[in-house]
């Protein structure tokens, strides 16, 4: 166990090694710009750079690891070549201690010391739990197994739904290979290590125009969600989703608040909702959602230095989304389980209507189990409050177009679904709502007590 | 106003770490003690021990199994759970735990017949090698193609 384990930590090492090349090739980080703080997101970046072209060209039959190794050399060479061999010489400011900063680190200590202690239940614990067995895992073990044979197989329906987008079972599979074999235990190392990659990320994003602490704060209670936790541990894809989507929104709110020729933040906004829309089916409809609320916001604002590079960074998101749709159109890949054609369909939404109301029940019901989620439900509007208290106009636009079109457009998913609301509700309730709620808290750092431009410019130097 | 609803915000996201972080280690600690005495491979088979599926048949046939075979199950409509049919049942657990043996949809397709109570000489076809596991009507039957 010991050697697979390594494998699977280097391999992870290799995510942040690419993660950092990227960030010096694209010149995101560099000395003089003092950007040093943005190595934070390096390792969920790389994770997604080098996955979601791995899973792409895994349809062709091409063995996940081969492309990952392509691509992460093509990066790092590019980094080389970019910056040289000489590691620039970052100039780290002194740092200040202050009240804030002290607790945003002694909050983030709670949190790894948790995380840590979580993973020697994420190393044992086996796949005792359906859809990781019967969809997620199967799907990793083949790509891992039999690349060749894989593409066809999983076009063949037996195993798992053949929309389900696969950013997921290539990571997974990117992990078996690392470790030498497959082991559908110890693969849970590598979802710790998507929850250990989340706080620092988020920090990394939201750093320049949110205070340490906040983003500590609202990390921990997403974290720490014992609900949240016990998702990650059945291997399911709804969290890793919710933890993407969440990078994604953070990115997408900092950019609008912070210098919009700075293309870093929306490389990331699109990088990660990029990884949610091929992590999950509904990951589509949140990352679309971003785009849309990214746009709204852009607009509303009638910034007109910020519609280029919006335009851009939705342009990129859709460029990483739209290839899937189009090889399930292709492929004819639809579900049973709902058919899209209904959402316009009004004679049809009208007939149906009667589902309405269970829907919003449960999913309020779920929404409020503060057993499993704290207060997240409420930080979220109180948040949007605070917004609109001080003015935020941008923020707010963008946090509550996401949040409507998201809530709205998993409403509209459940209305229109073929299945019986009985089992249907029971059976995913509980995760769909994984996305909203860490979407949602954090976005929260950016309303509460948020830094100053002027002070957040000190924060980057 | 802005400054009353951030305190409340912060208050609620730290009494939230209050409660979940202890919740939470608790859930790891059970959750740990739960599987931490497993072999690995009791682990294999937890997820079809715990339906609960007899596993041994499935060890039967995967020691039968070669890389690259494709697979079709016969076994005869029963009840299950409430939920599901044993055939989509075994059908599911066989799918991760027999790779790289890959299930067909169609028997025409298939290169070997993996039986569950039930007898593969009903098929009509030609076997080049076949095992049976004991008395019972638990078979893997290799076809023979080849005319």
């Amino acid at each position: 166990m010991a050697v697979e384990l390594a494998g699977l930590l280097v391999v992870n090492g290799g995510y942040l090694v690419v993660g950092i090349a990227a960030l010096l090739a694209l010149r995101w980080v560099t000395a003089e710009r003092r950007t040093w703080y943005r190595l934070g997101v390096a390792y969920l970046f790389g994770l997604v750079i080098v996955t979601l072209p791995a899973s792409y060209v895994a349809l062709a039959g091409v063995p996940v690891s081969w492309t990952a190794t392509f691509v992460g050399l093509v990066v790092v060479a590019l980094a080389v070549w970019r910056v040289g061999l000489r590691w620039p010489h970052v100039r780290l400011a002194r740092p200040t201690l202050s009240v804030g900063g002290l607790a945003g680190a002694g909050i983030g200590a709670v949190l790894l010391v948790l995380l840590l202690y979580a993973s020697r239940t994420f190393a044992i614990r086996p796949l005792v739990d359906w859809d990781s067995w019967a969809v997620w895992t199967v799907k990793a073990r083949l790509l891992y197994s039999d690349p060749s044979l894989a593409p066809a197989a999983l076009r063949s329906g037996n195993y798992g739904q053949t929309p389900y987008p696969i950013a997921l079972p290539t990571l997974e599979a990117l992990g078996f290979g690392a470790m030498g074999r497959y082991d559908g235990t110890l693969i849970g190392v590598q979802f710790i290590l998507l929850a250990l990659g989340f706080p620092l990320a988020l920090w990394s994003l939201l750093r320049s125009r949110a205070r340490s602490w906040t983003i500590a704060l609202a990390a921990l209670a997403i974290l720490s969600a014992p609900q949240l936790l016990y998702q990650l541990l059945t291997h399911y894809a709804d969290v890793p989703l919710g933890l993407f989507v969440g990078l994604g929104l953070a990115a997408g709110a900092a950019w609008l608040v912070s210098e919009p020729a700075d293309g870093w933040l929306l490389g990331c906004f699109a990088a990660f909702l990029g990884m949610a829309g091929l992590t999950k089916s509904e990951g589509f409809l949140f990352a679309l959602a971003g785009a849309v609320a990214l746009g709204v916001a852009t607009l509303a604002t009638r910034e007109r230095r910020r519609l280029v590079p919006a335009a851009a960074g939705i342009g990129a998101l859709l460029a990483v989304l739209l290839p899937w749709r189009v090889y399930c159109l292709a492929y004819g890949l639809s579900t049973p389980d709902y058919d899209l054609n209904h959402v316009t369909d009004v004679s049809y939404l009208r007939a149906h209507a009667d589902r309405l109301h269970p829907v919003i029940s449960e999913l309020w019901r779920q929404l409020t189990m503060t057993n499993k989620w704290g207060l997240l439900v409420w930080v979220i509007p109180l948040a949007l409050l605070a917004g609109l208290a001080a003015a935020s106009w941008r923020l707010l636009a963008f946090a509550v177009a996401w949040l409507v079109l998201a809530a709205g457009g998993l409403l509209l998913t459940y209305w229109v679904s073929t299945l019986p609301l009985g089992s249907n509700l029971t059976n995913t309730s509980y995760r769909t709502i994984v996305s909203l709620l860490v979407g949602g808290t954090a976005l929260v750092p950016l309303f509460v007590f948020p830094r100053p431009p002027d002070d957040a410019e000190q924060a980057s130097s | 106003m802005a400054l009353a609803a951030s305190l409340t915000i912060a208050a609620a996201l730290a009494v939230s770490a209050w409660h979940n972080v202890p919740h939470s280690w608790r859930l790891m600690r059970n959750e740990h003690r739960d599987f931490a005495g497993y072999s690995s491979a009791q682990r294999d088979r937890a997820f079809g021990n715990l339906i609960p599926l007899r596993m041994d048949i499935l060890d039967f046939w995967r020691a039968q199994l070669r890389p690259g075979d494709r697979y079709w199950i016969q076994i005869p409509f029963e009840a299950f759970s409430t939920a599901a049919n044993k055939k989509l049942v075994v059908r599911t657990v066989a799918h991760l735990y027999l790779l790289p043996a890959i299930e067909t949809r169609r028997l025409a397709d298939a290169t070997v017949v993996l039986s569950w109570d039930a007898d593969p000489g009903t098929l009509h076809l030609k076997y080049s090698d076949q095992a049976r596991a004991g008395l019972q009507l638990i078979f893997v039957s290799r076809i023979n193609r080849g005319g």
